[in-house]
């Protein structure tokens, strides 16, 4: 491809859409104007968005998924007696990190924390610590840390939604802030462009080309719009300290110990101190459990955080769990580390702002959330993809129907957005495929292996969005449609040839973890089947290098019909 | 399993007011063919909001404002997207299920306030 074609391409592309004299100027009204702005925004990083979405919204299961990815690790040890396991705890802390300023232990207090565990900062190796800082699970009948293969889990999949894997801190927060923005301003012009949001509430007129998509996306927006709202808006506040830096520099200067104090006065406890060097015992933990306990009630103890423990002046803080309210964040007990006295009672929100900040975080990430609720919130993240890639494929569908009337070629920027909408909308997917099949294929002694997981992942979805690039795109729908319908549905199969743990194993134990998880993949499986074989029944009758020729009504049919 | 009760029950107001809020347009009526006796009436607008506003209430009062409201929304969702699929594809199962789901909102609630 010559440097001349594609200037031109580009050119094209920009006229197809920009404010283009085709669509009518948009100098037509108010509702125009909005219809446009919907369009480029909701475009323009349409790609990322649904990668935000959709891997954001596996991540509503991910300490489920990281138990699947962790097939060696035992059934949930939720509910052992607390003061027990903290002494366990605290026993394996002053072998793998004497010396620490900080030890932490997490209770297995509920979903979120199946296992108890413990992690430490600033150990000393001279006085035998096994590394400045870690992270343990351990095995809370026996003491002795779990032995696991290392996968990134559930986790990494969760936390790429925002930090994108690749990239540094600083970047993701850019690229995924602006892909925010743009999301939030495409729902707040899609509501308006929408002429008959009420009237419209239950309509979807299927086989009708771009009509159709159009009530499929309206239908997959309107629906669940107050979690899109929501899920959007918070998910601007969680980065409200990036995105607005001003506001905490102009209160409290702009380097970096200056906005370290400000975290620390807005998330600490009031009341920690610099240790004195002297040494004193750590006091006993069961007294302060049973005041813990007491004020909260059994097993809600979330993880007890120890500064500076053999310091005359230790502080141990109590975490209340969170599963009783939406806000993010419970109460926190503040004692003497030393004489175990109670200093401070901390309450979740320590004002208006914050707690108003907790509320939406709190939303944002469905801790809080029981099983039901919690498919509901993965339900509605399913919408807000589906609405993503519904808008992403009517923006295609639309340009190609006018392109046949007019009899012309499709000019660059259409194939590029099909090409990408294919490699992306199937070709994601197949990507967290990969991901669970590296997980049970890597063997489980290879160096980096986590990170190979998630490198593997990425090169799938490469492998697609090239695919997409070489076939003709209706071809590329059914052939990659296929490929997920395989790739998800033969999981449980797989699991079952590399573990001990599958599905019929796990009905006979009860181990819902596990059979939610197989039987969720198989229904994504046998989904993505299902759409493959309606697509290639719709499939056009001549299809020659990606342009469809019109062969009566079938040409209304577009690909990807039936997602 | 008294979560799965109110969990039910909250689906089954939502399917039950959705269903009957789509039944009382004109528009979705001429779907049904020859049964649109009751289709289209504007009671049926009635009943429906009415199942909705009783299902919050009913909601709030189980679960607070905070996961109540989370979990309305959610419920909703679910059931709106069953009731356009049934409406677009198999309209009179809509009819069937939406008078099932009036009959029984009101009976499951019973059961989970005497339970």
């Amino acid at each position: 491809m010559t440097l001349t074609s594609v200037g031109k391409g580009i050119s094209d592309f920009l006229r197809a859409g920009g404010p283009p004299k085709a669509d009518g100027p948009p100098a037509g009204g108010f509702r125009q104007a909005m219809s446009w702005l919907h369009t480029w925004v909701g475009l323009t990083l349409g790609w990322v968005l649904f990668f935000i979405f959709l891997t954001g919204t596996v991540g509503y299961f991910d300490t489920e998924i990281d138990r699947w990815m962790q097939p060696e690790l035992p059934q949930a040890q939720i509910g052992l007696d607390s003061t027990d396991t903290a002494e366990v705890l605290l026993d394996r802390l002053r072998v793998e990190a004497p010396g620490a300023d900080r030890w932490f232990l997490t209770l297995p207090a509920g979903r979120h924390q199946p296992y108890p565990g413990i992690f430490w900062q600033g150990a000393s190796i001279k006085a035998g610590a096994s590394a400045t800082s870690g992270e343990l699970p351990v095995n809370g009948n026996t003491g002795e840390p779990f032995v696991a293969r290392d996968t990134g889990g559930g986790q990494w999949l969760y936390q790429m939604h925002w930090r994108l894997h690749y990239l540094s801190r600083t970047q993701a927060d850019i690229i995924v802030g602006f892909a925010t923005m743009f999301m939030l301003v495409a729902l707040i012009t899609g509501i308006i462009v929408h002429k008959k949001i009420f009237r419209d509430f239950f309509t979807f007129r299927p086989g009708k080309g771009q009509r159709s998509w159009l009530d499929a996306h309206n239908v997959l927006s309107v629906v669940a719009l107050p979690f899109h709202l929501m899920i959007t808006y918070s998910g601007l506040i969680f980065m409200g300290f990036s995105y607005m830096p001003l506001i905490v520099a102009a209160h409290y200067g702009v380097d970096d110990e200056a906005r370290q104090q400000f975290i620390s006065e807005v998330f600490d406890p009031p009341g920690l101190v610099a240790p004195t060097g002297e040494s004193a015992p750590l006091v006993p933990l069961d007294d302060l459990i049973a005041v813990a306990e007491e004020r909260w009630g059994e097993h809600r103890i979330r993880s007890i955080d120890i500064r500076h423990p053999g310091d005359s002046n230790a502080r141990i803080i109590f975490y209340e769990n969170i599963e009783r309210r939406v806000s993010s964040g419970g109460e926190r007990l503040m004692f003497d580390g030393v004489s175990g006295k109670l200093l401070h009672r901390v309450p979740p929100a320590t004002s208006a702002a914050k707690g108003a900040r907790d509320l939406f975080v709190g939303l944002h990430e469905g801790l809080f959330a029981p099983p039901v609720l919690r498919w509901l919130f993965f339900f509605s993240g399913l919408l807000g993809s589906g609405m993503i890639a519904t808008g992403l494929v009517l923006w295609a569908v639309k340009r190609r129907q006018r392109m046949e009337k007019t009899h012309s070629l499709p000019h660059l920027g259409l194939r590029l957005v099909e090409k990408l909408n294919v490699g992306t909308v199937v070709g994601l997917p197949i990507g967290i495929a990969a991901y669970f099949w590296a997980n049970r294929l890597l063997p489980v002694a290879s160096v980096g292996r986590a990170d190979w997981e998630v490198n593997l992942m990425f090169l799938a979805w490469l492998m697609m969005l090239v695919h997409a690039a070489c076939r003709p795109n209706h071809r590329a729908w059914i052939e990659q449609l296929a490929i997920a319908g395989f790739a998800f549905g033969s999981l449980p199969l797989l699991n079952l040839l590399t573990t001990d743990r599958h599905l019929w194993h796990s009905l006979a134990v009860n181990d819902w973890v596990f059979v939610g998880f197989d039987l969720t993949v198989l229904t994504v499986g046998l989904m993505s089947g299902w759409a493959a074989w309606r697509v290639w029944q719709k499939r056009p009758l001549i299809d020659a290098g990606g342009i469809s020729i019109k062969q009566g009504k079938s040409a209304q049919q577009l690909p990807g019909e039936q997602l | 399993m008294e979560s799965m009760l109110s969990s039910l029950t909250e689906w089954v107001l939502g399917f039950g007011g959705m269903g009957s809020l789509c039944l009382s347009m004109k528009s979705h009526a001429r779907q049904i063919g020859n049964l649109n006796h009751w289709t289209g009436w504007p009671g049926l607008k009635w009943l429906g909001w009415s199942l909705l506003a009783f299902s919050i209430a009913i909601v709030v009062g189980v679960r607070g404002w905070g996961p109540g409201l989370v979990s309305f929304f959610g419920m909703l969702s679910a059931a709106t997207l069953l009731v356009i699929a049934l409406i677009t594809y198999r309209p009179r199962w809509l009819v069937y299920a939406s008078l099932a789901c009036v009959a029984a909102g009101p009976i499951l609630t019973g059961f989970y306030v005497l339970l």
